[in-house]
């Protein structure tokens, strides 16, 4: 048994991609969790970094300005401290994108000097106890969510530098909810998904099941138009069944023509014999009697005998022996064996042969068809009408036209056309179109015809190499 | 013995409240002495400053520290304000000083100046950054006008510095910080700034 990676049925395989979808799905979400959470790091650890520097530049220069200033800010009152120490954060924090800060006296518990040069809109200082908590911890850094505090102590001044920055969340789309949402809406509409494909195919499989089961013993069903992929599978598969049933039909034709065959023959066989002495009996009455009545009956008997011949030609299923054949003389040798029809019926011939035609057939066999269909065209045709025959090479087949200016052969009678002992005319037999087609599809040849009011051609298809099929 | 006592007790609470009345009337004295001192200092600078009226900015600086000396003198009753006017006069004097020497002293700079005066530029430069933030706060109509001498005066600074002239460097350095520094004193004197809040 030859190794599968995905289940064999079906529905395992939906099962498998279902589960193989999930998981795709579950692995993005972590992936895109895990991107999120580290961006969101780093963008908190470059937050601490400007933080602490900002905080210990704050620190530098508050102590420069104690240190170098003719009046120490310490010695002045909080207000005027206030306002000198908030131009001094100003132009510190100036250069510090979104960082808040200021001074925090741990003595007085008072903020001093607060900005925030960079902020677009309006801000607030942070709360009592948080500054409170960053005088505890000089020279730290702490987070508080995504919020990050950096303070700085000024010795020997009790002011304590800090700032602040709170780093924007890295969360565009609305956190957990709105991811759980994806997750469920991708698996439910997966789901359906695939459901959905599971049921068309499902449905096209019992079609098509249903179809195949009908078509053993009904070959006119047809399976319904699909959609899709299947489409194609129910058009090959009612191509198939009109094959067979074209095929079936032509099985069964083969099958009566065969049984009709061995009927005739011995039917022929039993009546040719005493036919034969009815012919000698009235031979000798001839000599002795009325020659003309008896000749009368004698060419009663030929006919007789002609139709049993044509009958016999029918049902015999003799192996034949095709050979390279000139198709002009054949066709030569058939036109002068009408000649008195057609001069009786005053019919003009219009004979156009391609020059060295030859095809593979029985030359005896090809030349009986020839006649048969120009006795038909000369008796189709109008009194003082014409008959064409043509003949030129198709690939590799010789093609043999003959074509009257008749009315053409009445739509009710076209199918039945080379049904045996099937006739239009009043003393027909049936037989000569039946046969020729015979003997042309056992020598790898065919016979068709078209029709309309202008007149009939049929056209005799003859291997041009090779042996017969 | 006890009315001697009383009469004693009597006494020496008059005399804590003696006391206590001469203490404040001596610190008060105090602080009108200084400011008197330093109304005294920066009008005899202001004198000198005047003597020397030979450029433009020369002459700018010497009459903003006239008028601010003027305000000084009609708002001694309150001694911040008038202490943070004679002030800033006086960073405008010291300016106006180091312009007036710039033009006049002969510039005799050591190489190894170049070190001490790249450090004093730094801070002076870092002044001038905060320049805008005390002029919106002084109330001075030409506020602006300030803060760009002031810029100008760095930027000689630091032409003069390239070019090693240091002491120029510095004195040109020197002088756009006291105008800004005369720009944080007049904020201070100005401004009723609200006290920061208590915190809750």
């Amino acid at each position: 048994m030859p190794y599968r990676l995905a289940p064999a049925s079906f529905r395992g395989q939906v099962i498998a991609i279902v589960a193989l979808s999930l998981a795709v799905v579950a692995l993005a979400v972590v992936m895109v969790r895990e991107t999120v959470q580290s961006t969101q790091q780093s963008l908190l650890d470059e937050a601490r970094e400007q933080c602490r520097a900002a905080a210990r530049e704050l620190a530098l220069q508050l102590r420069e300005r104690q240190a170098y200033a003719e009046d120490p800010l310490t010695h002045l009152p909080l207000e005027a401290q206030d306002l000198s120490l908030r131009g001094l954060s100003s132009a510190v924090l100036r250069s510090y994108e979104g960082i808040s800060g200021g001074y925090f006296d741990s003595d007085s518990g008072r903020l001093l000097g607060y900005s925030f040069p960079t902020a677009a809109t309006g801000h607030a200082p942070p709360s009592a106890s948080t500054l409170r908590a960053l005088a505890a911890q000089p020279d730290s850094v702490s987070v508080a969510g995504l919020t990050v505090f950096a303070a700085e102590s000024s010795e020997p001044l009790s002011i304590i530098s800090w700032t602040s920055k709170t780093v924007v969340a890295v969360n565009p789309l609305g956190g957990r909810l709105f991811w759980s949402a994806s997750l469920a809406l991708a698996a439910l509409l997966g789901l359906v998904g695939v459901v959905s494909i599971w049921l068309n195919l499902r449905r096209g499989i019992d079609d098509v099941r249903d179809g195949l089961q009908k078509l053993e013993t009904d070959f006119s069903h047809r399976l319904p138009a699909a959609a899709g992929e299947f489409s194609e599978i129910t058009q090959a598969i009612n191509q198939m069944a009109a094959r067979r049933a074209a095929l079936d039909e032509e099985y069964r034709r083969q099958d009566r023509l065969a049984a009709l065959g061995k009927v005739v023959a011995g039917v022929a066989h039993e009546i040719r014999n005493p036919l034969n002495s009815m012919r000698l009996t009235l031979e000798l009455l001839a000599r002795r009697l009325d020659a003309r009545q008896v000749q009368a009956a004698i060419a009663e008997v030929d006919r007789l005998d002609a139709i049993l011949s044509r009958l016999l030609a029918f049902g015999r299923s003799t192996p034949h022996h095709p050979l390279s054949q000139d198709i002009a003389p054949l066709l030569d040798r058939a036109v002068k064996m009408i000649h008195e029809q057609r001069r009786q019926r005053d019919i003009r011939l219009d004979l156009q042969i391609e020059p060295n035609l030859k095809a593979v057939v029985e030359a005896a066999g090809i030349e009986q068809v020839l006649i048969n269909l120009l006795l038909n065209a000369t008796e189709a045709a109008p009194p003082g009408g014409e008959v064409k025959v043509s003949a030129h090479r198709a690939d590799d087949a010789v093609v043999i036209q003959v074509a009257d200016n008749g009315s053409g052969i009445p739509a009710h009678a076209r199918p039945h056309m080379f049904d045996a002992f099937y006739t239009t005319k009043p003393h027909g037999t049936g037989l000569g179109l039946a046969v020729s087609r015979e003997i042309l599809l056992r020598q790898g040849g065919n016979l068709e015809f078209e029709t309309s009011d202008a007149g009939t051609t049929f056209s005799v298809r003859l291997p041009a190499k090779g042996a017969p099929a | 013995m006890k009315t001697a006592f009383s009469l004693l007790l009597i006494l020496s609470g008059f005399g804590s409240a003696f006391f206590a009345v001469h203490a404040y009337d001596d610190k008060d004295k105090k602080a009108e002495r200084r400011l008197q001192e330093r109304t005294d200092s920066v009008a005899k600078k202001l004198a000198r400053c005047q003597a020397w009226n030979t450029s433009d900015l020369n002459r700018f600086l010497n009459s903003k520290a006239s008028a601010l000396l003027e305000r000084a003198k009609t708002s001694r009753a309150d001694h911040f304000m008038a202490d943070r006017l004679l002030r800033a006069a006086g960073e405008l004097l010291e300016a106006s000083e180091e312009v007036f020497k710039v033009s006049t002293k002969p510039d005799d700079s050591a190489p190894k100046e170049k070190a001490e005066t790249a450090r004093e530029l730094e801070k002076d430069y870092f002044r001038v950054q905060q320049g805008d933030y005390f002029a919106g706060l002084s109330g001075e109509a030409d506020a602006a006008a300030w803060v760009k001498h002031s810029r100008s005066l760095y930027q000689q600074a630091r032409a003069a510095y390239d070019a090693g002239r240091f002491r120029k460097a510095r004195r040109l350095g020197h002088a756009a910080d006291a105008v800004i520094d005369a720009l944080e004193y007049l904020a201070q004197a100005r401004v009723r700034v609200p006290e920061p809040p208590r915190l809750p």
